[in-house]
């Protein structure tokens, strides 16, 4: 077995996969978003308890109290949604926000790893070497935005 | 030994996959380190050597524009143009030459008949298709239908992969305007008997259109005997080049219908207070075509016949049965599209390995498959799945790239923890 495929499919990767965190769907979640990606038909679906709001859909949430996902996708997409709830949960919509944009940024095609500071998902950073992968990635980090920002639309990859 | 005796000699030799294979450089190459074990035929297939020829021979001897050009280039290069038509027409068996016309495609040889079929649709009028075609037949008659008001009917599939030709039957009557199906399903390669169902629509007075995009390099075809309307191939799933397809119509359909994109070569004489269109297959190309990739279709075809498809074709059925075999014995594995008869396609899922891990995993090891929905997402949700890993064989792959593909499934089970 080669050891490209090792560093792909490390034990963090594959421990997320079999056992997602956050993994379940939310009884009433202030906000929700889906995502889909139309290449190979991932679906996932982000949940998020923003509380602190003043009315039914306040235009920026203070905190991330609680996130959780489902989804049906590969095992980078679910390591890289489950890692992504473990990060997310309890930040400032603030800070969450520039940790997905941060993330989102390192995977586009020709950019740095920057991934740096961001704990597990750091493991994902080999995936940037598949180009026909890398949507299994952001694919969670594109819905978890949708869903902060409020967006009705299915978020897709394309 | 003259050429003629040489290809004789060839031709009385046993087939084998390892003598064929030295015909396509593509295949003589490393991926990861590894051979590569090209299992992803129904995606594209690779060229032969012969087809490379061709296109090297037309650049240097004879590229000019076809049928405008008063001089020597230009009577070579309209002389190999049609010359790709007429090869075309044989290998379909279609009456006439004038009743191919080329496309880029299989999917532009669909939107050309849909695109030209407003005028013969209404509000009552039913499109009748299956539940495993290709989206490229299936979204250009639901564009049809939203310019017309016309309605989709689709024949279900049953668990076997097999049309439900119980169904179809029933589907089709008074109000079918159109009969669209696929010869050999993308996702699954189960073959329909498209002879029966040309007939179920002959008897309703309805034309019908044959995807031949997964048939035409694999099975001897026959387009009078079929008695269809309308049959779509593509050249790259045929060992030509990407670019290059055809669409046979039967002439009626071509006099009758209006033109499909306006241009040049698709006229007689533009006047701006009217136009005059050129007699068919020409009114349906309009401006240059592409020269050389009928050139590189005709060569395919070629080589294709020089070998005979139907020995080709032995060596395929060989391929699927042996993968097959393999493939269901392994624990876990689901192959979806079980019915017979089937081209050289498996699909399957694996417990507990999505299909995309697996690709991955395959490709380290060498061997390309198909991971993913192939295009047929209604049929994927039909069997509750989101996609399926597809191996796809052509008459040059060997048994030894199967148990390739049957190892790798192992280190893939090693990898992802399902040991």
């Amino acid at each position: 077995m080669s050891s490209e495929l090792q560093n792909l499919y490390q034990r963090t990767v594959l421990e997320h996969c079999r056992s997602p965190r956050n993994f379940h769907a939310m009884d009433e979640p202030d906000r929700v978003a889906e995502g889909f990606n139309p290449l190979c038909g991932d679906k996932v679906t982000v949940y998020l308890r923003t509380p602190g709001k003043e009315d039914g859909m306040p235009s920026l949430p203070g905190v991330i109290a609680e996130i959780s996902f489902e989804a049906a996708g590969c095992a980078i997409c679910l390591a890289s949604a489950s890692m992504m709830t473990e990060l997310i949960d309890g930040e400032t919509a603030d800070q969450a926000r520039q940790q997905a944009e941060q993330v989102l940024k390192a995977f586009k095609p020709g950019a740095e790893n920057g991934l740096g500071d961001l704990g597990e998902i750091v493991a994902l950073g080999s995936v940037r070497a598949y180009p026909s992968r890398i949507r299994c990635v952001t694919l969670p980090w594109k819905t978890f935005t949708a869903a902060l920002e409020g967006d009705p639309n299915t978020v897709s990859t394309e | 030994m003259s050429s003629a005796t040489a290809r004789l000699a060839a031709v009385r030799e046993p087939l084998s996959a390892q003598t064929l294979r030295a015909d396509f450089p593509g295949l003589a190459t490393t991926v990861h380190g590894k051979p590569l074990a090209y299992l992803d035929n129904a995606a594209s297939t690779q060229r032969p050597r012969a087809v490379m020829d061709a296109l090297t021979t037309y650049e240097v001897e004879m590229h000019a524009n076809v049928h405008r050009g008063v001089h020597a280039r230009s009577d070579r290069a309209t002389a190999a143009f049609e010359g790709a038509r007429e090869r075309t027409r044989g290998w379909l068996n279609a009456l006439s030459a004038d009743e191919i016309v080329f496309t880029r495609g299989a999917t532009e040889s669909i939107n050309l008949v849909a695109r030209c079929m407003d005028g013969r649709m209404d509000a009552d009028s039913e499109i009748v298709l299956t539940g495993m075609e290709h989206h490229s037949n299936i979204v250009p008659w639901q564009q049809l239908c939203e310019r017309t008001g016309a309605k989709i009917r689709v024949a279900p599939v049953l668990d076997s992969g097999a049309l439900d030709m119980a169904a179809l039957s029933g589907l089709i009557g008074g109000n079918t305007r159109l009969v669209a199906v696929t010869h050999v399903s993308n996702a699954l390669g189960v073959i329909n008997p498209v002879a029966e169902i040309c007939e179920l629509a002959r008897r309703a007075g309805a034309p019908i259109l044959i995807d031949g995009a997964q048939a035409a390099g694999h099975i001897p075809l026959d387009v009078q005997e079929l008695g269809c309307d309308f049959y779509a191939l593509s050249g790259h799933k045929m060992y030509a080049p990407t670019g290059i397809g055809a669409l046979y119509a039967r002439k009626p359909w071509l006099d009758d219908l209006p033109p499909f994109l306006g241009g040049g070569e698709m006229i007689l004489e533009v006047r701006f207070d009217g136009t005059t269109y050129n007699d068919p297959p020409h009114k349906f190309e309009a401006g240059t075509p592409n020269i050389s990739g009928a050139v590189g279709l005709g060569a395919a075809m070629d080589y294709l016949a020089g070998h005979g498809l139907e020995r080709l074709a032995a060596l395929e059925h060989g391929l699927l049965e042996y993968a097959t075999e393999r493939l269901q014995d392994e624990p876990g594995l689901k192959i979806i599209g079980t019915a017979s008869p089937k081209s050289a396609v498996v699909s399957f899922v694996i417990d507990g390995i999505h299909p995309h891990d697996l690709g991955t995993v395959l490709d380290h090891e060498g061997v390309a498959i198909r991971a993913g929905h192939h295009c047929a997402m209604p049929l994927m949700d039909r069997f509750g799945v989101p996609g399926t890993s597809r191996a796809s064989f052509a008459f040059y792959n060997t048994h030894e790239e199967v148990d390739r593909l049957v190892a790798g499934i192992g280190t893939a089970r090693k990898l992802l923890g399902q040991a």
